[in-house]
């Protein structure tokens, strides 16, 4: 749409603003490019997102009281003056972005979407923008899927490059479908829920490698083998961990393979806690050095 | 610059800010030096080095992403304690995360 008439109409209009007729809705869910609308000089535009529409206005007679609002916003130190009203100020190279990632959101993965409330923000932060990569990569959008890995590695350092990058592979839903998610179902402490996720997120990031999330699907030979060969690399966290009857017994099987013996001549500690406070079963095995296990006395003696 | 002929009222409708105003969202975009001087107006300086200062200490302000940040690096100011954000979506993210949205 030509915007040019804006100036001339600006003059006889004041504090009003314009609404072009004719804003149709985009069913492909592209973000507007809203930087076109920006090139009248001395314009801005305003965006309601319950009804998707774009109005324009004079910037030169921005109201002092839209000012006032904003300033009371950015002043306040809790979400009471969100909770009224939400008035964000955006630049326009910038709200095509913000806009199609909130758009995004409204499609996310209903398992994040039903933990991300017991996760630590950055966790949180981390793993929806991780989801938002991984649909780039999937619709072949390689390059916009690797702008969002490098903006979370510039935010989050290594360890968030880390946590993004075991998403896209399905670490992470393997953690969620598998294990988390049946627990959710029987734990109802919120706390230790909390402490158990955001707990295995930390040693996922550090020990990716050899976690294991033991569903259907796992390989009870296959994993035990590799299991095995950590053990003889001196890797210095294993980890299995299970939820439901099946997987509990599965996950049994593996130690079984790998055998307790082979454990023991290898110098490594295996621990099993088996929790049973909700409705489905789970179990946690945790196989670690034995000298990593040892406090700092033990040290002292042996040494 | 454009110019040109007011348009028809077949083209557009006239709207009151007061209408607006009822709205529980609005997101105002603006152009980067737009964006500069509604800090100012908020009652942010800017140094002589470009950094935004908050406006009860006179400190440089810290963005989400942990570090300072420049009037002209400023692409969202958004309700809460002062917070800006540089032009990354991350960023952004980490925002929602934290006020829980």
């Amino acid at each position: 749409m030509a915007w040019e008439w804006l100036l001339a109409a600006f003059a006889k209009i004041g504090q009003k603003l314009f609404r072009p007729k004719d804003q149709k809705s985009l069913i492909d869910n592209s973000a507007r490019q809203t930087n076109v609308l920006s090139k009248v000089e001395n314009t801005y535009i305003i965006h309601l997102p319950r009804t998707d529409e774009y109005l324009v206005g004079d910037y030169r007679s921005l109201p002092q009281p839209v000012v006032d609002a904003v300033r009371e916003q950015l002043e306040s130190r809790t979400d009471a003056a969100r909770k009224r009203q939400e008035i964000r100020i955006l630049r326009h190279d910038f709200s095509d972005e913000v806009t199609e990632f909130q758009s995004f959101l409204e499609r996310e993965d209903a398992v994040l979407r039903r933990i991300r409330p017991f996760l630590e923000p950055q966790y949180a932060s981390i793993l929806r923008l991780a989801d938002y990569a991984k649909t780039c990569y999937d619709h072949g959008e390689r390059i916009k899927g690797d702008a969002i890995r490098n903006e979370v590695g510039l935010q989050y350092g290594r360890a968030g490059r880390k946590l993004c990058n075991l998403y896209i592979k399905g670490y992470v839903s393997d953690m969620f479908r598998h294990y988390l998610e049946p627990i959710l179902g029987s734990e109802k402490d919120v706390g230790k829920i909390r402490e158990r996720i955001n707990g295995l997120i930390r040693k996922l990031i550090l020990f990716s490698e050899h976690i294991y999330f033991i569903h259907r699907g796992s390989d009870v030979s296959a994993i035990a083998a590799e299991i095995r060969e950590a053990v003889s690399d001196r890797a210095p966290y294993i980890a299995l961990h299970a939820a439901g009857r099946p997987n509990v017994s599965r996950t049994i099987r593996i130690i079984q393979e790998v055998g307790l013996e082979f454990l023991d001549q290898n110098a490594y500690h295996l621990q099993q806690v088996p929790i049973g406070t909700g409705t489905v079963p789970f179990i946690d095995v945790s196989i670690t050095r034995v000298e990593d296990t040892l406090d700092d006395d033990s040290r002292v003696a042996l040494s | 610059m454009a110019t040109g002929v007011p348009p028809s009222s077949e083209e557009y409708d006239q709207v009151d800010w007061s209408d607006v105003l009822n709205e529980k969202r609005i997101d105002i975009l603006l152009s980067r030096q737009q964006m500069i001087d509604v800090l100012r107006k908020l009652g942010h300086e800017i140094d002589d080095e470009g950094y935004v200062l908050d406006r009860v200490s006179h400190e440089r302000i810290i963005s989400i992403d942990g570090g300072e940040i420049k009037g002209e690096e400023v692409a969202a100011a958004l309700p809460g304690s002062e917070v800006l954000l540089k032009k990354n979506i991350a960023s952004f993210s980490q925002y929602l995360s934290e006020h829980g949205l």
